[in-house]
């Protein structure tokens, strides 16, 4: 796949380029361009709750630090010594009064200023030492919106608010949720590793097609065992996710999907009946609601829990459930290998069976062991494979392509089989990856 | 001489070792309803996400299922369009360290044991290890699980479709 890399040539209308999954070259480029670019989320403002509180983040492959500091200010700083490049950070999460290299002491306030080495006259260079402001390097540009802290590696750009748009949506359905206004990260969180390109993974995020063939197995067996005895709700919520996959073709269609600039989008709803549905009558559910009410007034409440969405995402990266307070981060590694981290909010004020539900949606669709996820897995490494065919050249994205419509303030509308969502994502890919 | 194991206590942990071992080769062979089997109505199976993990309600666990999930996870895998499991994985259990650490009568133990398991399935081999932690109960004569849980040494780490139980 050798030449210089013209990448209009590689999106059409309705079809791409299979270079754009398999090419080394592309990755590089998209790591640049893309995840150089675009905001990338980093941290959740409740896993950084006091002074000092720090946690390891990255963008594409660049390590960097997150830490709130004295002032209160969560910063996003590269998680690289000044001296010879070591992390200076190593520990996963914790809390810290300073950073202290581990390679030859330098060492590092929580707001990522040096604040002083070891023996400095032994380093000669002024340039080593670097002055006052000399410090671990902040990120170009850092936002935060309700609670989800995002980074961004390019000095210019969209502001956070111009970047999410309409696609802000899906964050601010999922706090909306919490009867006292707030939502944190609870309930720890899978990795999924796989031998293929990152993009498989957003691009089967918003892909309703795929379960009624990728899921046939756990399909069956929820069906299968769904009409049993009356079972406990983890039982039931799984054997009823298994089988939801399973609706028609047609009723997948009606679930709908949007697309919005700059990549984003998401798909309608289709958990349909049972203790999975949107708005399910039970005096559980209703007492929830009431709560919610309390808050927002019955009407917004009622808006806000019936806004039956699933998958939302939020280009290049984040793909969020606000039903089910689930998230997922795509972290890619090599172009034919990528690690997708999940994790769950707790939605504040609401009652303790609600989040024992969001811990069982994520683990029955994320946990490594699903019996959906690893067959979604199986199919993106088996899609990773195929590219390296030479013929076709093409892979085709077509589905329904002429039927988007045009939505007021930007962005399309299609129905829920429509590949409008993955028709989206390559328009910001190329808007991204053309300029250089 | 200082007291030495009664006996009883010898039979018993033969016993129990013999019943761990034949857990291990239902699984090995491919048998996993006659797996499922092994478990009593109300028994539970627990692969926690992280160490020392002390809720599955509270924190997501790789598996936490009761009889009928484990029976449908079972079913799953030799279901013919379980892509994951095609070609089928193939296993190998060697457990150890069998200890007995509390012991109820006749009919209810607790026990504890280490397990390496193999993994094969399509041109890959994985190694995992970790600790078995067992409540057992003897059911119409025959030692049930009532509950298993098992910690992988690499619980959270990144991981590959995770299809035979451990």
């Amino acid at each position: 796949m050798a030449g210089p890399i013209s990448v209009e040539s590689l999106v059409e209308p309705g079809r791409v380029h299979r270079r754009v999954y398999a090419d080394p070259d592309i990755f590089e480029m998209e790591m640049e361009r893309i995840f150089g670019r675009a905001w990338i989320f980093v941290a959740h403002e409740s896993q950084l709750r006091r002074p000092g509180d720090f946690l390891r983040a990255g963008i594409g492959r660049e390590p960097l630090l997150v830490v709130r500091g004295e002032d209160n200010e969560i910063r996003v700083m590269r998680n690289r010594c000044l001296h010879r490049g070591m992390l200076v950070c190593i520990a996963g999460r914790g809390n810290v009064e300073r950073f202290a290299c581990p390679y030859h002491g330098w060492v590092y306030g929580r707001d990522g200023r040096l604040l002083g080495v070891p023996q400095p006259d032994g380093y000669t260079s002024p340039r080593a030492l670097g002055g006052a402001d000399a410090g671990l390097a902040p990120v170009p540009r850092t936002g935060s919106y309700r609670g989800f802290v995002f980074a961004s590696l390019a000095e210019d750009g969209p502001d956070l608010g111009s970047f999410l748009g309409p696609a802000a949506k899906a964050l601010d359905n999922l706090v909306d949720r919490a009867p006292d206004g707030e939502i944190e990260l609870a309930g720890g969180g899978f990795r999924q590793d796989y031998k293929g390109n990152w993009k498989l993974h957003i691009e089967n995020a918003n892909d309703l097609v795929h379960p009624t063939f990728v899921h046939e197995s756990s399909i069956g067996v929820g069906r299968d065992f769904e009409r049993g005895a009356a079972e406990d709700p983890a039982t039931q919520q799984a054997l009823q996710m298994y089988a939801a996959n399973g609706i028609p073709l047609s009723a997948m269609s009606e679930a709908g999907t949007r697309g919005f600039p700059r990549g984003h989008s998401h798909i309608g709803g289709f958990y349909e009946s049972g203790m999975i549905s949107a708005m399910p009558d039970t005096p559980e559910f209703n007492a929830y609601r009431e709560l919610l009410a309390a808050r927002l007034g019955a009407e917004r409440a009622d808006a806000v829990l019936g806004w039956d969405t699933y998958n939302h995402l939020i280009y290049p990266n984040l793909v969020l459930n606000p039903r089910f307070q689930s998230m997922r981060v795509v972290e890619p590694v090599a172009v034919d290998r990528t690690i997708a981290h999940s994790f769950c909010f707790r939605l504040k004020g609401a009652p303790q069976w609600l989040y024992e539900s969001a811990v069982r949606f994520l683990t029955t669709l994320n946990s490594p062991a699903s019996l959906i996820a690893t067959d979604d897995l199986e199919i993106y490494t088996g899609c990773q494979t195929g590219f390296a065919a030479a013929e076709p050249e093409w892979i085709d994205l077509g589905r329904e392509e002429g039927r988007d419509r045009p939505l007021d303030g930007g962005g399309y509308a299609g129905s829920g089989t429509s590949e409008l969502p993955i028709r989206t994502q390559y328009r910001a890919w190329l808007d991204y990856m053309r300029s250089g | 001489m200082a007291d030495g194991p009664s006996l009883d206590d010898l039979l018993l942990h033969r016993e129990i070792e013999d019943f761990l071992f034949r857990e291990c080769a239902t699984i090995d062979d491919g048998r996993y309803d006659d797996w499922v089997d092994l478990f009593c109505d109300d028994g539970t199976y627990w692969v926690p996400s992280q160490p020392d993990q002390s809720s599955a309600s509270d924190t997501a666990s790789l598996i936490h299922e009761g009889v009928t999930l484990l029976r449908a996870r079972a079913r799953r895998l030799r279901h013919d369009k379980a892509f994951a499991n095609t070609p089928p994985v193939r296993t190998r259990h060697v457990v150890g360290n069998v200890a007995i650490r509390e012991r109820n009568g006749d009919d209810a133990c607790r026990v504890t044991a280490s397990f390496v398991m193999f993994d094969y399935r399509a041109d890959d081999q994985r190694v995992f290890a970790g600790a078995y932690d067992y409540s057992l109960r003897r059911v119409g004569g025959e030692w049930r699980i009532a509950g298993k849980r098992v910690d992988l040494l690499n619980c959270d780490a990144p991981h590959g479709a995770l299809l035979a139980p451990f």
